[in-house]
């Protein structure tokens, strides 16, 4: 199963419930936590700093996670899209019309996909026969390092950077090979959010036709 | 040379045949060479390929349990169990990560060439300022997108997105399926799926038996181990080739026990001795093994099915020796088995020859399989003759006990001659009442060539196709679509325009999907337009600078797209694409016949065939293929070919009489019982409305041939008031023993053995009533035609 650095950082930064253990965090426990969230909602900050372009990509948005696998990115700026997925399948919406995009072709996305996916699980074993691990804490703040171990991963990402404070993930950096990198900040996350099936068909299924 | 001798020559002789034809054999069974050859059925020559292609020869596997992990797994154990088998071919449970980057490799360097499928209308638009503006910020906004650090590595050379417009051409031409933990799943992720493809033809059911099986077992393994809800459901052509093949054999092992035990019995009967059934056999048995050896040393190899029918058409010779067997036994004392073998050895030849003349036209047809038959049978036939003038002879007994059975039957039938000679003038018109009913009831005869209803498919295998192909959305394997031309690449560029029609029938929802070339290759023409239309954007590289500069691209970014306008390489030929890695995938679209190109287009949820048609009618030597249309059709020329061989043989089997006897009345005596038996079988099936077809056709042709045999068994016998009974204990016997041979297929549940059955049934016994009545009809007994 396959889900983007999205629904990583959704399961693994938003996810979490408020109640973990008082001491300091070890990974175990973070990931034991991510499994136990009903859905999550959060606005975040996204800033893209790429050699192809002459100024950094901004996109704000609102992230909705509904375990085990769906999550929808719906972008306010610097345009309006929405973006689902779901499995193997990415269906991105904008002010140009709708398409469907199966991730299932493609090996180096299934494998980020499949990183991230082994992270929302609580996969440890999992994450450490992609990744290098190196995750510190102090007290409830925490940070897990992820290093890709072999190919075709390392060909595109360098490091990513998880950043948290107890439950929540505040802050994700990804930087790729070229030194391209992507630094996402979340803000006013609701980390246990019980969606309804009319609020869920809302957001993820498919845009009614005008 | 004596007794002994002979039979030691024989005996060599067959030992010779038997152990060439075992060092030579080897049993396979294929239908397809039943299909029709010849330089001038180049679609006939496509669709055997089609039958032995990677399509034909696929397997899909589809594996459901409660939670849908447990399949994923079950799959990967099943896939892994199955994939050292030495029948799978290729195996796949998920995206392949080497082809990927083998499609890299190949097509991005020359991305420049796959554009647009229309370059002069389509680009004008995308490469005007403009466009390109619009361009610059779809990518820009694809950037922002989770996967964008895939998309980032190939902008710079490919701004116009011409490589991902090939990767979605190609993804379009596979199955639609999902991946689930690096596995294929259906798009539901209910089932997990595996495809994979054999390496012998569906239809070769020696080679597919063992993999089948291995399937059924390894899966019960892989059950056993991870849960009995685990359910398998499976789609390939091999599985209904086996089930029929086990059906046929069920029904030839009940049918042949029932023969055997029948036949055997009518040998004790009529000679009070099982020995004559084995006498009896030896002529056919002898003809079977010259046949099969002749038959490999003239086409190198010989179809199961040719041996299997072939063997029943040289059953037929079975004949000769009963004859003579049953002559032996009622012959007067003193006449040595040489003697009767000589006495008897022009209606021997004569029945033969008439057979032969029967059978010939099989050796003249443009199917291999119906070639390789009919050389078969003729060798046969020729063989049994042989065998049952010059070896029965030394191995009948030379006590000659009288049978009461025969004795007394040959009394009893023979003095029906007299009696029936009073009814003269009535028995004369059972002739013309014939032809009267032919006149009335033939025209009403139902030719029905489709050749599904002679198989029986499975219901619950064909339910359970069903339900996989639904699943998985797989192409359809009897419905394509050819563009032929007399070079690869007229071929690969009559392909672009069908594409193109296409893909307007798919925009409008009439046809789902298509596997087309045109997604891996274009022809050079269209390739090298695109790149003319690229080169001919006035400073184009420039404008790609500004307009995405001005969309927030950095200056400079696109160089390596300027580099690769101004110096592209060579465009992609077919030759290049089959020698590189990614072979394979055109192995089933593009097919090398003697000197045209053949490229197959594949089909998937079809709604109006007749849209299809209308849609492909003005493009030239673009052909809309219906494998199952196709074969019935090959079907009704052949069951025409059959009758028109019937009236040929007939024609000859005619003249080959009249040349015997030079007697017109003789020579009709002894053709009519088979003329008129096929007007009473054909207008019983018609006044019954029962359809009709090859099957009945190729029984037809059976049973005349054996008809000319009693009708000449009797006429030889009609001097002599005496052997005249003995001729028709023969005749009776040698019917007996073909309704248990042929007429037992009756009894099978094989549509296809029924049909023969049938017809060879009635028509034999008919031709048993009708030789002393088409005797006595035309005065040819002894009574009316004093012996000379």
């Amino acid at each position: 199963m396959r889900v983007p650095l999205l629904s990583l950082v959704a399961a693994v930064v938003l996810g979490a419930d408020s109640s973990l253990p008082a001491g300091t965090l070890t990974l175990d426990e973070l990931l034991r936590h991510m499994a136990t969230t009903r859905g999550v909602v959060a606005e975040f900050r996204e800033v893209k700093v790429l050699a192809l372009l002459d100024s950094p990509l901004e996109t704000r948005g609102t992230l909705y996670f509904v375990p085990p696998t769906k999550l929808a990115r719906v972008t306010t700026v610097p345009a309006a899209t929405r973006l689902v997925l779901e499995g193997d399948r990415m269906r991105f919406e904008d002010e140009a019309g709708a398409s469907d995009i199966d991730l299932s072709e493609n090996p180096v996305a299934r494998q980020f996909a499949d990183n991230l996916i082994v992270l929302w699980r609580g996969d440890r074993a999992a994450l450490e026969a992609l990744y290098r691990l190196d995750f510190h804490a102090d007290g409830a703040r925490w940070q897990l390092g992820l290093t890709p171990k072999a190919a075709p991963l390392d060909r595109f990402i360098r490091s990513i950077r998880i950043a948290g404070d107890g439950p929540a993930i505040r802050e994700m950096e990804l930087v790729e090979s070229d030194g391209d990198r992507t630094q996402t900040v979340f803000e006013k996350s609701e980390v246990d959010h019980a969606f309804g099936p009319e609020e869920e068909r809302a957001i993820f299924g498919p845009k009614a036709a005008p | 040379m004596n007794r002994r001798a002979r039979l030691v020559a024989w005996a060599a002789l067959g030992i010779a045949l038997f152990v060439y034809s075992a060092r030579h054999i080897t049993f396979t069974t294929d239908i397809t060479n039943f299909l029709p050859e010849g330089r001038g059925a180049e679609l006939a020559r496509i669709s055997r390929e089609l039958v032995h292609s990677d399509l034909a020869r696929t397997m899909v596997l589809t594996i459901h349990a409660d939670e849908p992990a447990r399949a994923i797994a079950a799959a990967q154990e099943l896939a892994q169990a199955l994939r050292a088998h030495p029948e799978v071919a290729w195996l796949r449970t998920g995206a392949d990560a080497e082809l990927q980057e083998q499609v890299y490799r190949l097509y991005f360097p020359r991305r420049l060439y796959f554009v647009s499928d229309d370059p002069e209308r389509a680009l004008e638009p995308r490469l005007s300022d403009a466009g390109l503006l619009a361009q610059a910020q779809a990518l820009r906004r694809s950037l922002a997108l989770p996967v964008s650090p895939l998309l980032e590595q190939i902008v710079p050379a490919d701004p116009l997105g011409a490589f991902r417009g090939l990767l979605e051409r190609m993804r379009a031409g596979e199955p639609p399926l999902a991946t689930v933990d690096g596995v294929f799943t259906t798009r539901d992720g209910r089932w997990a799926v595996i495809l994979l493809a054999t390496k012998s033809s569906a239809f070769d059911t020696v080679a597919q038996r063992p993999l089948l099986e291995a399937i059924q077992t390894r899966f019960a393994a892989v059950r056993a181990r991870l849960g009995p809800d685990l359910v398998l459901e499976q789609s390939g052509a091999n599985r209904f080739a086996l089930d029929a093949e086990t059906k046929v054999r069920a029904d030839a092992s009940m049918i042949g026990t029932f023969s055997t035990i029948g036949v055997a019995l009518l040998s004790w009967l009529f000679f009070r001795s099982l020995l004559a059934l084995g006498l009896a056999m030896v002529p056919a048995l002898a003809g079977l093994l010259l046949a099969m050896a002749a038959g490999l040393a003239i086409f190198g190899r010989l179809d199961g099915m040719t041996i299997g029918f072939g063997a029943s058409l040289i059953g037929v010779t079975i004949d000769y020796p009963t004859h003579y067997l049953i002559l032996r036994s009622l012959a007067t004392a003193g006449e040595s088995p040489w003697q009767l073998a000589r006495r008897l050895s022009g209606s021997l030849s004569m029945a033969a020859l008439t057979t032969m003349a029967s059978f010939a036209g099989l050796a003249i047809t443009s199917f291999r399989g119906f070639r390789e038959l009919g050389v078969f049978s003729l060798i046969g036939v020729a063989g049994a003759l042989v065998a049952t003038i010059f070896l029965l002879p030394d191995l009948v007994p030379q006590s000659r006990p009288v049978p009461p059975i025969s004795s007394l039957l040959a009394r009893r039938m023979g003095a029906w001659i007299p009696r029936l000679r009073r009814h003269r003038s009535a028995l004369a018109l059972v002739p013309i009442a014939v032809f009267a009913l032919g006149a009335l009831a033939l025209p009403q005869l139902v030719w029905n060539d489709d050749l599904s209803k002679l198989g029986q498919p499975d219901p619950k295998l064909a339910a359970e196709e069903a339900r996989v192909r639904e699943r998985v959305s797989t192409f359809d394997s009897g419905r394509f679509v050819i563009a032929l031309a007399g070079s690869a690449e007229e071929a690969v560029a009559r392909n672009d325009a069908v594409y193109a029609r296409l893909a307007a029938l798919v925009a409008r929802g009439e046809l789902g999907g298509v596997r087309s070339l045109h997604d891996l290759l274009w022809s050079q023409d269209l390739q090298r337009r695109n790149l003319a239309a690229l080169q001919a954007s006035p400073e184009l590289a420039a404008r790609v600078d500004a307009q995405f500069g001005a969309a927030g691209f950095r200056a400079g970014t696109f160089a390596p797209f300027a580099q690769t306008l101004a110096a592209p390489p060579e465009p992609l030929s077919l030759a290049e694409l089959r020698a590189s890695p990614l072979g394979p995938l055109a192995a089933t679209l593009v097919l090398d016949l003697e000197d045209r190109t053949a490229v197959i287009t594949y089909l998937r949820g079809l709604s109006d065939p007749e849209s299809l048609r209308a849609a492909l009618a003005d493009l030239p030597d673009v052909h809309v293929f219906a494998q199952r249309d196709f074969m019935n059709e090959i079907a009704a020329q052949f069951r025409v070919r059959t009758l028109t061989q019937i009236l040929i043989g007939s024609a000859c089997v005619l003249g080959i009489l009249v040349a015997r006897y030079r007697d017109w009345r003789r020579a009709c005596a002894a053709f009519l019982p088979a003329l008129l038996t096929a007007i009473i079988v054909l207008s019983a099936f018609a006044l019954s409305g029962t359809e009709t077809g090859l099957l009945h056709a190729v029984s037809l042709l059976i049973v005349m041939g054996m008809g000319v045999d009693y009708g000449i068994f009797v006429v030889d016998s009609a001097d002599d008031p005496h052997e005249i009974g003995a001729a028709l204990v023969s005749c009776l016997l040698c019917c007996l023993t073909t309704i248990l041979g042929f007429g037992a297929l009756a009894l099978s549940s094989h549509p296809a053995l029924r049909a023969i059955g049938l017809t060879t049934g009635i028509g034999i016994a008919l031709s048993l009533v009708l030789a002393p009545v088409t005797l006595l009809a035309l005065r040819v007994d002894a009574k009316a035609t004093p012996r000379a």
